[in-house]
């Protein structure tokens, strides 16, 4: 019996189950024997964790995005679970408004270092750099008009202090 | 923009199956995003490697993930670990994309200079052919023994010859 197990495991069988390319007929036999007999239960783990092991070589982060890509498909079709309205008693209601003076909310640290913010928001975004860029403009026209004046002022102190110094002659 | 052309060439237009008609909970989206986090780079290193482009890669990536929640009942079944499980259903869906690339493809996997090929360097060429025929690009053990002049016995002892491979890291040359 244990060089049949032996041989089933050694046969190939198994690799060929946890790599997708096993008939149909033998993925029966696989999950039998798995079933059966520790020995094949035991390698066929093995070949699992050889798997990830490999897929872990090759991993690629996902970019941040693409969460919110999945979730948004989701998030139409998702129902939230049902509310039911609890059963109050006018002790637990005073209990109730004397909690609600405190404020309502737990402390939470989010280990996530991203923000969802509203589509909207990217309107305000692209005007808030529309006006930044005008402003910065601006700002350039101006300063260059306010150094050609002070280069104009410049040279009319010097022509007036020539004119005075030809007159006073 | 050849990118987006490929996407949209090479991705099928979305199934609507009738499991997908289950309404979804909240808990069914917690654990789809359970499994996100925990394969969600393992499967995208996995189909980028099939498809050999990283955009469309992402867009399987997505694609499968929308799936998830409506074969939950899946990964509770005594069917394997939940890699092995969604390594399933990813290659369902990159049947079609695995197979075209098949000798093209298989022929640079046979180079083995690519990223997290560490693995497939220490293969004999003959390992690699199989183990990536397989593995990746879902060829029939039956054309891969015709390729090799071989029976499909002997691909499966090739095939377990590449895992032992893996498992120990060392060629098997080095093994034996």
């Amino acid at each position: 019996m244990e060089n049949h197990i032996q041989n089933f495991i050694e046969s190939g069988l198994l690799e060929a189950y946890v790599t997708g390319s096993a008939s149909e007929a033998e993925e029966k036999e696989v999950l039998y024997m798995k079933n059966s007999y520790p020995q094949v239960k035991q390698a066929l783990n093995e070949l699992e964790i050889d798997l990830e092991k490999i897929a872990q070589h090759m991993a690629i982060a996902p970019p941040p995005t693409l969460w919110n890509r999945i979730e948004s498909d989701f998030n139409e079709i998702t129902i939230a679970p049902p509310q039911t309205p609890a059963k109050i008693n006018r002790d637990e209601r005073r209990e109730q408004s004397n909690e609600s003076k405190e404020p309502k909310y737990i402390e939470v640290e989010g280990e996530s270092t991203h923000m969802r913010i509203h589509k909207s928001w990217k309107w305000v975004f692209a005007a808030v750099f529309v006006l930044g860029k005008i402003f910065l403009g601006f700002a350039i026209y101006f300063y260059l008009e306010n150094r050609q004046a002070q280069q104009n002022i410049q040279e009319l102190r010097q022509e007036i202090r020539e004119i005075k110094r030809m007159n006073s002659k | 923009m050849v990118i987006f052309v490929s996407v949209i060439i090479n991705i099928s237009p979305v199934e609507l199956r009738v499991e997908n008609q289950k309404v979804l909970t909240a808990n069914d989206v917690t654990a789809t995003r359970a499994l996100y986090d925990r394969y969600g780079n393992l499967l995208l290193g996995y189909i980028t490697k099939v498809v050999n482009d990283r955009k469309l890669a992402e867009e399987y990536l997505v694609d499968i993930f929308k799936e998830i929640p409506f074969r939950l009942s899946e990964f509770s079944q005594n069917q394997g670990n939940a890699w092995l499980r969604l390594q399933m259903i990813a290659k369902q869906k990159l049947a079609g994309c695995a197979r075209a690339q098949q000798e093209h493809a298989l022929t640079n996997s046979i180079k083995a200079t690519g990223r997290g090929d560490e693995f497939l360097s220490l293969m004999n060429e003959q390992q690699r052919f199989v183990f990536c025929g397989i593995y990746y690009y879902q060829q029939p053990v039956s054309w891969l023994a015709q390729e090799l002049g071989t029976t499909a016995n002997d691909i499966r002892k090739i095939l377990r010859e590449a895992f032992k491979v893996i498992r120990n890291g060392k060629s098997y040359t080095e093994l034996y």
